[in-house]
């Protein structure tokens, strides 16, 4: 079984293993766990069998307020040997920037990353940049 | 919808804003953990205007080389010119692995997403591991 670092060798795949990856453990709507945040407010996931989609709203101040929705491109378990989808990458194009999410589940929070990369520098008076957020389950959801 | 992984995956090299400051991730960096069975050492260069990450995966008896992947850097703000973060995005043949990285307190965070595309049964799965830096550049080439 070919692999490029010791962690992915695998002697034998389990019985037991599920490589479909069901993302259902993100559904329904999360709240960022900062009030004051200027980024993103608000995550809601919506499963359909193996697929999840992924909406963002922002407060409209730094971020949009509608990010509209995007479906993960990669679903991820905790290991090698399968589970339930704990991570996930998704990608937003607002237009003037192209956004690359990374999303994983930690201690019942939502923890994403976001890459923005501006698709028009505007002669260079904005760098791209990184940011970091976390979100609680929303009591409703 | 815009796919970044597709775009990564095409072999798009990205230019780094030369206002940007890369002092704080070019350099060498080791796995915090002696026994890491993950990624053991990460190297940015920065070559021209491109900045490059080296990734060297756990191994018997050597570490194996995933060889140059071109790597897209972030700032902590749109008004920054410090670099944090960056991301990257590595096509083996029968796996690929997105990386995002972050500094915090001068440790680099790395996050993977890894997809097996070889049919071998391994379950597409995450990672977060932890790295300092060794050797801070010292050439350009």
């Amino acid at each position: 079984m070919k692999h490029l670092r010791a962690q992915d060798r695998l002697e034998r795949i389990g019985a037991d293993a599920r490589p479909s990856l069901s993302p259902s453990e993100f559904s329904g709507t999360w709240v960022n766990t900062n009030t004051d945040t200027p980024g993103i407010t608000h995550v809601t996931c919506t499963v359909e069998g193996d697929v999840l989609r992924v909406r963002l709203e922002g407060n409209g101040s730094s971020e949009p307020s509608g990010w509209g929705e995007a479906t993960a491109e990669l679903l991820c378990a905790a290991s090698i040997h399968g589970g339930p989808a704990m991570s996930f990458i998704a990608g937003f194009d607002l237009g003037f920037k192209k956004v690359q999410a990374g999303a994983n589940l930690n201690q019942g929070l939502l923890v994403m990353a976001f890459y923005h990369s501006f698709q028009n520098h505007g002669g260079g008076s904005r760098s791209n940049y990184f940011s970091r957020e976390f979100f609680h389950r929303a009591a409703w959801s | 919808m815009s796919n970044p992984i597709s775009d990564e995956a095409a072999g798009t090299t990205f230019a780094v804003e030369r206002t940007l400051d890369l002092s704080a991730l070019l350099g060498d960096w080791r796995n915090t953990n002696d026994a890491a069975t993950g990624i053991v050492r990460l190297v940015l260069t920065l070559i021209g205007d491109r900045i490059f990450l080296r990734v060297f995966g756990a191994g018997h008896p050597g570490a194996f080389d995933w060889g140059d992947a071109p790597a897209e850097v972030f700032a902590e703000l749109p008004e920054s010119m410090q670099a944090t973060s960056f991301t990257s995005h590595y096509d083996l043949g029968f796996m690929s692995v997105w990386l995002q990285t972050y500094l915090a307190k001068g440790v680099l965070v790395v996050v993977s997403f890894n997809r097996f595309q070889d049919g071998s049964g391994r379950a597409n799965y995450f990672g977060k591991e932890f790295f300092f830096r060794s050797q801070k550049p010292v050439a350009v080439k």
